[in-house]
């Protein structure tokens, strides 16, 4: 949980990212563990394909598998706010304006809410030091930051906000995020592995998480989206078997 | 040149509209700084016009696209006309539209600007061989000058497969790409019940591949 005006503070409140809400405005953030997709969407997967009648159909129809899953799990929520008569927006990580403009930053949110510490290359500097080295990054590619969390590491995804215009916190403390790594060459090394090698997940290691992506996850999230289905047909095909 | 008459006579009705609105409020017009700032839009249109490489096709509108149009003009029962031709305009951008960026939404506001302009002239030639014609504006992905939808079209809708461009799927978004360009493009949609090998949607063609060829 925490207050809009915090996030603008964090942002900036003359920034195109400040959002239009009272600054006591109650907001919450949604973020996705690991079980998310070994549990949830696994489930989701296979009943999915009970439907569509096979694997085949499934990964032709749905071409954003995680997005359609959240969509309808976020649905119920969606039903059960309104049946409330609870006023509400949603915003999700993939949300962008008409001009491409993303309206929420997702790990600036994460930071502000406690929920998970961010890490940014400006914070990191050393003196005379050009750091990150110049060049590594591919055409049109920025060197960003990173967001850890103290039980999942890297093993984590931010989903979505929930914003309540009519509901004002304005005592509200929000949480203090906890940093992970306090050497500066292992904030280094963490965001270095994060930008230039993240296929390989070795950045969600980091600080020493107790609870994990699965092998599957992990696979299916370091390659392009055109062969992430073929990850999960093990899923169908290897029927009861418990495929990690 | 035609193009430019085309724009000179959308800003003439505008004119009129204008000079009409604000006599029925007693407020004059000051003509003298209304042609001024007239000159000076076709100056920057011409000018800006000049540097941007552009690309119309015309096509029958796909089914896909068919679907969009039922909740984008409920009113036009479009599933009803007995021709649906859509016009794709893309101007190829200077900044790749996969990243955000300050400059890159400033060039994004210019691209739709300009796509508005040539939207709103190709319109009003085909409004006036009798058809019905609209367009989506890029800025907020509904109708121009339809009533108000709920409904809204980007170009990263998947219809946009169905007429020569790619989707591609990054992960945390999607982005059009252009045969040629890639994501180094901008496009535009304009929807007509013009047959698409009927003269007017020839002519229109004809005067803009003129116009690039200059």
């Amino acid at each position: 949980m925490f207050r809009i005006g915090a996030y603008n503070r964090a942002v900036g409140e003359n920034s195109v990212f400040a959002l239009p809400y009272h600054e006591s405005t109650m907001a919450l953030l949604i973020l996705s563990t690991p079980d998310m997709f070994d549990v949830a969407f696994r489930k989701w997967v296979v009943s999915k394909t009970m439907e569509f009648g096979s694997f085949d159909d499934v990964a032709e129809s749905i071409s954003s598998p995680i997005q359609n899953f959240l969509e309808d799990r976020l649905e119920v929520l969606c039903e059960k706010l309104q049946e409330d008569e609870e006023i509400f927006e949603i915003l999700h990580d993939y949300s962008m304006t008409p001009q491409r403009r993303p309206k929420i930053l997702m790990q600036t949110c994460g930071h502000v809410a406690g929920a998970a510490f961010y890490y940014q290359p400006r914070n990191f500097q050393e003196d005379g030091i050009q750091w990150p080295a110049a060049g590594r990054m591919g055409p049109n590619l920025k060197f960003i930051g990173l967001s850890l969390h103290p039980v999942y590491g890297g093993h984590f995804a931010f989903r979505s906000v929930l914003i309540f215009p009519n509901v004002l916190i304005q005592d509200f403390c929000e949480k203090v995020p906890r940093p992970i790594l306090t050497a500066v060459e292992d904030v280094r090394e963490a965001l270095e592995k994060f930008n230039y090698n993240w296929k390989d997940s070795g950045f969600r290691d980091f600080g020493n998480p107790s609870r994990r992506y699965s092998t599957t996850q992990m696979e299916f999230f370091g390659r392009p989206v055109s062969e992430r289905w073929e990850v999960l047909r093990p899923w169908i095909d290897g029927g009861a078997k418990n495929i990690d | 040149q035609v193009e430019n008459a085309k724009i000179e006579r959308c800003m003439e009705d505008n004119e009129h509209n204008l000079i009409n609105l604000l006599s029925n409020t007693n407020i004059e017009v000051d003509r003298t700084h209304l042609a001024q700032l007239k000159e000076e839009a076709m100056e920057e249109i011409q000018a800006n016009a000049a540097d941007v490489e552009i690309e119309l096709s015309a096509i029958e509108a796909p089914k896909l696209l068919k679907k969009e149009m039922k909740f984008l003009f409920p009113k036009m029962e479009t599933h009803k006309m007995n021709n649906v031709t859509v016009f794709n305009l893309t101007q190829k951008s200077e900044f790749d539209m996969k990243a955000w960026s300050e400059a890159m939404e400033e060039e994004r506001e210019k691209l739709t600007a300009s796509f508005i302009m040539s939207a709103n002239a190709i319109c009003s030639t085909l409004h006036r061989f009798g058809y019905w014609a609209d367009f989506i504006d890029p800025s907020s992905g509904r109708p121009y000058m339809g009533d108000y939808t709920n409904h809204t079209l980007f170009e990263t809708n998947d219809a946009y497969k169905q007429m020569g461009f790619k989707i591609e799927d990054l992960g945390c978004c999607k982005v059009l790409q252009h045969a040629c360009w890639g994501s180094n493009a901008f496009v535009g949609t304009i929807f007509t019940d013009a047959p698409v090998d009927g003269s007017a949607v020839r002519d229109i063609l004809k005067k803009v591949t003129q116009e690039i060829d200059e």
